[in-house]
């Protein structure tokens, strides 16, 4: 199939994976004011109950219908994500990425991307480093937002409980790092599922961001103290 | 912390505009919640418009891919030159691909924001957040340069640039704005140097400084700027722009359609088909401006942001270049929503006397050169406000499309003027272009075209008497009533001026020094609350027809300086009767 085929699809299939988000949103918005009712017995337990699997009914920590709708939506959120990755990188390599580089403060920029992953992955802690944090930085902030969904996204397969993900401003680049308290690179079996889109994607809006005749890297390491350290250079 | 911000957001009303329902739904969805009832929405560009023209919205969400003909771009700068968006109006352009940061690189006028579907709730709350606090920390400046007060807007962008360092990069390209404006080119400098510091790459820094070799005058100095700019960053209409405006400087107009060409192509939108197609009309190539025009009117078809004006120039140059029936043809097919303005009918029936007149069809030229003058008549053409202002390309310190617009305002009677000469009424056609003439002796432009109206009708021998003629008068007049204010004469000077506005009463130069008479005079004598009302008056009408002009900005001040000394020094005495 040609690259060009595989963009029409998947800017098709795109369309209506924005509506059956949208579904999916309303329902996890429906569950939760369900489950904000004085009701005895919650929905899902209910549900249980009547389908007569004793099995899952004994089991406390069976996930709730709301808890369920939050995780649908999380993927479908996910797939959209690498859907409009896949339409970057095809735009990368037909006509090339051009970023609108702009003033961005990193702060509420960074806090705003970590907010919305976070919703998704109650179990690892995701937090900003604001240590040496430059007020304002420049870069393509919807380029950059694409680039690091992906990366924290990785992250979150392999941490343990933790993601930091931090900006600093060195003099001749600006710097962005998620690193995970995982086992880092190279020890995990099965780390060839990875299709490896994601770093690519990365790395097409690093070397995008071109200042001067010098261009981004997106760089992927294991820390001293153990875990992964995702780097983006921008020039 | 969520809840509280939502509480701000929840408040705003807002207009959704996308052409796909579901889209449409899906972003009222996320707008719900973040609380906001108040939520329109449009499926086309007209709609969006009709709407904008009704509310007033704090918030426009807009799809970039809209129909053939326009996009969410198209559509912003047309509201934007309209302004039909208050200065607080939040307008965030959604787009489905990475392709609009492309746009958005190249163009001037930016959407405050630019999303990238899918959009969630989560991401919209944040960018709207920035955008409303960035409103916030800027209120002190924005609050000032509402009230033209733009020393103080100057002040105070120096207060934020300590206490804000996050906005640092805008309050220097604000304040360099600002600083251009009141042609303070010295400090200017200093701004964008600054500015540079930060960001060596940052190409409105770099047109910043090119603008002050232009306002200094040094021309040769401006153009290399800008072409060594332009090295690095082929795609920013802003410099083609620049170099537009720097060959006008010079008078070169056919590096002026150079110029807007190469912009037009890197962008294709109307506006700037219309202002290539006046371009190359200028300097008579009028191939290229018939399809400059032909572009403009497919650009815009079947919507709101078609202009009358694209057909009228289309079928001048049909007339022009031999093509009477092509010029006819036009009229055959003219929207409904043109019809109702006298401005465009007396325009219409000019076009078709001079297409008659060519055909040899004497009758029907003369019959159509009547219905042009009963409608003129009735539009009361060359009075004042009847310029096509709206026109305007939205370029911020475009001198260009400012005269551009006043001209082809002026053009109406330019028309006339030509359908007068082409049925033989050549007296009326010569007292038509004095008329257009002093109504802006100091436009270019306007005294060019006028110029070539009398070429193209054959009346060669015309145009040294007339339109000089014309200019002189008025230089005289100016000159007269500046030689009585220096003997203190100040009533006399003010009858004289008064006197030719009468004849004259758009004359942005007359004016311009009758205000600055009364100026004067109140500055000595005290407050006159006829001249006060006279002074605004004029003051409002000049900013109508030269946006954006620094003596009009000063005196704007003078005014206000003038009636607070005025109210401090007749404050009532405790005590007295």
């Amino acid at each position: 199939m040609n690259e060009k085929l595989a963009a029409i699809i998947v800017h098709d299939i795109k369309n209506t994976l924005g509506m059956l988000e949208s579904e999916l949103r309303q329902m996890t918005a429906a569950c939760e004011r369900a489950e904000a009712l004085p009701v005895p017995v919650p929905e899902a337990s209910l549900a249980l109950a009547l389908s007569g699997d004793e099995s899952q009914w004994q089991e406390p920590q069976a996930p709730s219908l709301r808890q369920r709708a939050v995780h649908a939506h999380a993927t479908c959120l996910n797939l959209q994500d690498r859907l409009v990755g896949f339409l970057t990188l095809y735009k990368a390599s037909s006509q090339g990425l051009m970023p609108d580089i702009e003033p961005v403060p990193p702060e509420p920029f960074l806090h705003a991307l970590l907010e919305q992953l976070q919703a998704a992955s109650p179990g690892v802690t995701l937090s900003l480093d604001v240590n040496a944090m430059p007020a304002v930085a420049f870069f393509d902030e919807n380029l950059i937002a694409l680039a690091l969904e992906a990366a924290l996204r990785n992250a979150l397969r392999f941490a343990h409980s933790r993601i930091t993900v931090g900006c600093i401003q060195h003099p001749d680049y600006l710097s962005f790092t998620v690193a995970d308290d995982g086992p880092g690179l190279g020890t995990v079996k099965g780390k060839n599922t990875s299709t490896g889109l994601g770093m690519e994607l990365c790395s097409a809006i690093a070397v995008a961001h071109m200042r001067n005749d010098r261009t981004g890297a997106a760089l992927l390491g294991n820390r001293p103290e153990g875990g992964a350290l995702f780097e983006l250079r921008l020039p | 912390m969520a809840n509280v911000s939502f509480n701000r957001l929840s408040a705003l009303r807002a207009l959704i505009i996308d052409d796909m329902p579901g889209m449409r739904q899906n972003m009222r969805l996320h707008l719900g919640q973040l609380g906001m009832t108040r939520v329109d929405q449009a499926a086309s560009p007209d709609e969006a418009i009709q709407m904008v023209e009704r509310n007033a919205y704090d918030l426009v969400l807009c799809d970039f891919n809209l129909n053939k003909e326009t996009n969410g771009q198209h559509l912003l700068e047309y509201f934007r030159s309209r302004n039909l968006l208050a200065e607080s109006t939040i307008f965030i352009m959604v787009t489905a691909e990475t392709s609009y940061s492309s746009v958005a690189a190249a163009v001037e006028l930016k959407p405050d924001a630019y999303m990238l579907k899918p959009l969630t709730a989560t991401k919209l709350a944040e960018r709207i957040e920035r955008m409303l606090d960035k409103q916030n920390t800027f209120l002190p400046i924005s609050q000032r340069m509402a009230r033209k007060d733009i020393p103080g807007a100057i002040a105070a962008c120096d207060a934020l640039l300590v206490s804000e360092p996050r906005w640092v990069v805008e309050i220097l390209r604000l304040k360099g704005r600002m600083l251009l404006e009141q042609g303070q080119t010295a400090q200017a400098r200093v701004v964008y140097t600054q500015a540079l510091a930060l960001r060596d790459d940052l190409v409105w820094a770099r047109l910043g400084l090119a603008k002050c070799e232009l306002i200094d005058g040094r021309h040769d100095a401006a153009k290399t700027a800008v072409e060594q700019m332009l090295k690095k960053s082929p795609q920013y209409i802003a410099a083609y722009d620049l170099l537009a405006q720097i060959a006008t400087a010079v008078g070169n107009d056919q590096a002026v359609y150079d110029a807007l060409s190469r912009s037009a192509q890197i962008i294709p939108s109307a506006p700037r088909s219309r202002l290539v197609g006046d371009a190359a009309y200028r300097v008579g190539d009028l191939t290229q401006a018939r399809d400059a025009f032909s572009q403009a009117i497919h650009l815009s078809k079947s919507s709101m942001t078609g202009q009358a004006s694209d057909l009228l120039s289309l079928a001048q140059v049909h007339v022009d270049a031999g093509e009477p029936e092509l010029a006819l043809k036009i009229f055959t097919a003219v929207p409904p929503r043109y019809v109702g303005s006298a401005v465009f009918k007396s325009s219409q029936a000019a076009m078709q006397a001079q297409a008659y007149s060519k055909l040899g069809d004497v009758e029907s030229a003369q019959q159509a050169y009547a219905t042009a003058q009963e409608f003129a008549a009735e539009a009361k053409l060359g009075a004042p406000d009847v310029v096509d202002t709206t026109s305007r390309v939205t370029q911020s310190v475009l001198l260009v499309s400012d005269q551009a617009s006043r001209a082809r305002g002026d053009n109406a009677t330019l028309a006339l003027a030509k359908a007068a000469f082409s049925v033989g009424r050549t007296e009326e056609g010569a007292a038509l272009i004095a008329k257009a003439v002093k109504s802006d002796h100091e436009n270019r432009l306007l005294v060019g075209l006028a110029k070539r109206v009398l070429y193209d009708t054959g009346n060669h021998a015309l145009a040294v008497t007339l339109i000089d003629g014309a200019v002189d008068e008025c230089l005289a007049l100016v000159a007269e009533a500046n030689a009585l204010m220096r003997g203190a004469q100040f009533e006399a000077s003010l009858a004289k001026l008064e006197q030719a506005l009468d004849g004259m009463p758009d004359n942005t130069g007359v004016m311009l020094a009758a205000a600055q008479i009364y100026l004067l005079w109140m500055s000595q004598k005290g407050v006159n609350r006829d001249y006060v009302a006279r002074v605004t008056s004029y003051l409002t009408r000049l900013e109508k027809l030269m946006p954006g002009n620094e003596r009009v900005s000063k005196m704007h001040l003078f005014l206000r300086r003038t009636l607070n000394q005025n109210n401090n020094d007749t404050k009532p005495v405790p005590g007295s009767p």
